[in-house]
């Protein structure tokens, strides 16, 4: 019996195609469980990997923790699930918040593994570090707000040099009332 | 000197000086459409800056200030001449400068307010500037450049106009073939002015407390340029002697291109017994004095850091004087200031006009180059260089949309001047007459004026 090639083909890519949703179909949506606590140097972040559906631990998910910095996510470490689906990280406890209210927002993220589905999962945790920006900087050179002195000085030299401006433009205003004045001699 | 002759040469000054307002330049027309198309392909290049973004230009993370921020410094540069000549020169009771007011004047005004739009140019959003206004921060040199250039164009423009009143009046009482619009606009500026004693009270206050403070304010606006740059911790910029080096810088470029304007103006209208020989022998010699002061400090900027070469100065020196930017510091240096130094060190030629006109050519040409030396080497030299950036950012070669731009702030600053000699005397009718009267006419640089008096009774 003679095969011809492009059966053969036709039935490498079923093959292939089957493989392929059957790969993607034994993927599981996870849930990730997370929770904050903290000593006198660190944040401790607990994370506990667990089936959507059968609440059974995962193994073998890796999952990568950030904190939200202003213009992006900070890496603060990853660990892969054993067969309990908890793993943790740490990082200091004098870390600056996400906003300026002092919240750190946590990230768990599960990106491109065989046992589970892409996920995040954020939780939220309160920094013990004092923003500066709750205590104003003195008037400075290089602070928000000018020292007395420059805005003495400045506004000083500007009224002044505008005020004479101002003067001339009122000598013009007398030029022009003096016209046909008796007492004025023409010279 | 007897007084009727001083009643003829007031005439034959008024007649001669009154003709060249509303008067026709030499190939005028050619000049106007050249400039016009110019400025006209450079407003049509900002509305594509505006509309693309700073990326059509060749500005990038190294260097973020351009040809736009050079010809700022350039114009601010060039607008020191009115200072230079109405105040320093009256102070110092330097009679000849008489003819020369209302032209430095002008030059003044013009620059200064190019100067004033090259930073709106640089800009990529430029309706941010009401934002200087609204959150501006009393200790950047921004704020100070900015409010010190809008006081100097007011400045300028109240001592433009002050010793312009008894030549509007002038102009209103014998300029009565004008048109309707332009006899009204006489009338307004002349102020009802009569001449009386009250008159000429206010208007010599006026002028004398203008002489008196636009020079501190000309100088700071050039000191706060400098600031501008200086104040910041790169290598080049870091020094104190900026100001003074641009204040310095100012004054020459400016007394160059006075010269090149007088000679521009006397030849177009003609006005060879008022812009004579003197003037340009006279301002020869200050342009000497200003160039060898010039060269002083370019000794001391570029001389003492290259002797240690150390540092985050070694780098840029290299550049500066061997590397990519050497051609262009080498021709400033030697065209801009060794060779004008030589060249008016003789007698003969700064008594010859054109040799003049010519060096001051070399200075001016070079002192434009100089501000692109200022900037731009600086910028490509920064203390922490960018990783990972394109190849491009770290080079700069401004775009066709920045020359056109550029090219159209020179056109305009040129018809801005053509502009105010279209409608006012180009030289002071008053002060020269005054002049005459007080010093006679040697005193002020005018040239065989009875001669030409002679000529005109021939003639009739």
């Amino acid at each position: 019996m003679k095969i011809e090639m492009r059966n053969i083909l036709a039935m490498l890519f079923l093959l292939f195609i089957a493989l392929v949703t059957n790969a993607e179909g034994e993927k599981k949506n996870g849930n990730i469980d997370l929770k904050i606590s903290s000593n006198d140097s660190m944040h401790v972040v607990t994370a506990t990997v667990t089936d959507a559906a059968t609440k059974i631990p995962l193994n073998d998910v890796e999952v990568t923790f950030y904190i939200k910095r202003m213009f992006g996510l900070m890496n603060i470490g990853n660990a892969t699930t054993d067969s309990t689906g908890i793993i943790s990280t740490v990082f200091p406890i004098k870390m600056p918040g996400s906003d300026t209210l002092g919240n750190i927002i946590v990230l768990a993220k599960v990106e491109d593994n065989d046992v589970m589905n892409d996920t995040v999962f954020t939780t939220i945790a309160k920094s013990k570090f004092l923003f500066p920006a709750s205590t104003p900087l003195e008037p400075a050179i290089k602070s928000a707000h000018a020292p007395l002195w420059l805005k003495i000085t400045f506004w000083m030299l500007l009224g002044g040099v505008w005020g004479l401006f101002f003067y001339c433009l009122f000598l013009i205003v007398l030029i022009n009332r003096n016209k046909n004045k008796p007492h004025a001699v023409i010279t | 000197m007897n007084s009727d002759l001083i009643r003829e040469e007031r005439h034959q000054i008024e007649a001669e000086l009154l003709s060249t307002v509303g008067r026709r330049y030499k190939k005028e027309k050619l000049v106007i459409t050249v400039l016009s198309l110019i400025a006209i392909a450079g407003i049509i290049a900002w509305i594509v800056q505006l509309r693309e973004g700073l990326i059509v230009t060749a500005m990038r993370d190294y260097v973020s200030w351009g040809i736009y921020i050079s010809l700022l410094f350039f114009f601010v540069g060039i607008s020191l001449i009115g200072a230079l000549v109405s105040c320093a020169l009256r102070f110092s009771g330097a009679t000849w400068r008489y003819p020369l007011t209302r032209i430095a004047e002008a030059i003044t005004l013009s620059a200064v307010f190019f100067a004033g739009f090259m930073p709106v140019l640089d800009m990529g959003r430029p309706e941010r500037l009401y934002f200087l206004i609204t959150h501006g921060r009393i200790q950047s040199p921004i704020l100070w450049d900015i409010a010190a250039i809008v006081t100097y164009l007011f400045g300028s423009l109240i001592f433009f106009y002050l010793p312009l009143i008894p030549d509007a009046a002038l102009m209103r009482d014998r300029l009565t073939n004008m048109p309707a619009w332009k006899r009204k606009l006489y009338k307004m500026m002349a102020a009802g002015w009569e001449g009386n004693y009250l008159q000429r009270k206010f208007l010599n206050r006026g002028i004398k407390i203008m002489s008196v403070v636009i020079l501190p304010v000309a100088i700071s606006v050039h000191t706060v340029s400098a600031w501008l740059i200086s104040m910041t911790m790169r290598a080049g910029w870091n020094t104190s002697i900026m100001g003074p080096y641009f204040v310095f810088g100012a004054l020459m470029a400016g007394c160059a291109i006075m010269i090149i304007m007088m000679s521009i103006l006397r030849n177009g209208y003609n006005l060879q017994h008022y812009l004579s020989h003197t003037h340009f022998s006279k301002l020869a010699v200050l342009l000497l004095a200003l160039t060898c002061t010039y060269l002083y400090f370019n000794i001391n900027k570029y001389g003492v850091p290259a002797y240690k070469m150390q540092g985050d100065e070694k780098e840029l020196l290299n550049d500066l004087l061997l590397g990519r930017h050497a051609v262009l510091f080498w021709v400033t240096q030697i065209f801009g200031l060794i060779i004008p130094i030589i060249m008016l060190s003789f007698q003969k030629i700064r008594n010859s006009i054109r040799w003049v006109v010519f060096v001051s050519w070399l200075v001016l040409i070079c002192a434009l180059v100089n501000r692109y030396i200022i900037v731009i080497p600086n910028m490509m030299h920064p203390f922490i260089p960018i990783q990972g950036a394109p190849a491009g950012y770290a080079t700069y070669f401004p775009t066709l949309i920045e020359w056109l731009v550029s090219a159209a702030a020179m056109a305009g600053f040129v018809l801005v001047m053509i502009l105010l000699f279209k409608a006012f005397p180009i030289v002071t009718i008053w002060e020269t007459e005054e002049g005459v009267e007080k010093a006679g006419d040697e005193a002020i640089g005018l040239e065989n004026m009875n001669v030409k008096v002679n000529v005109l009774k021939n003639e009739n």
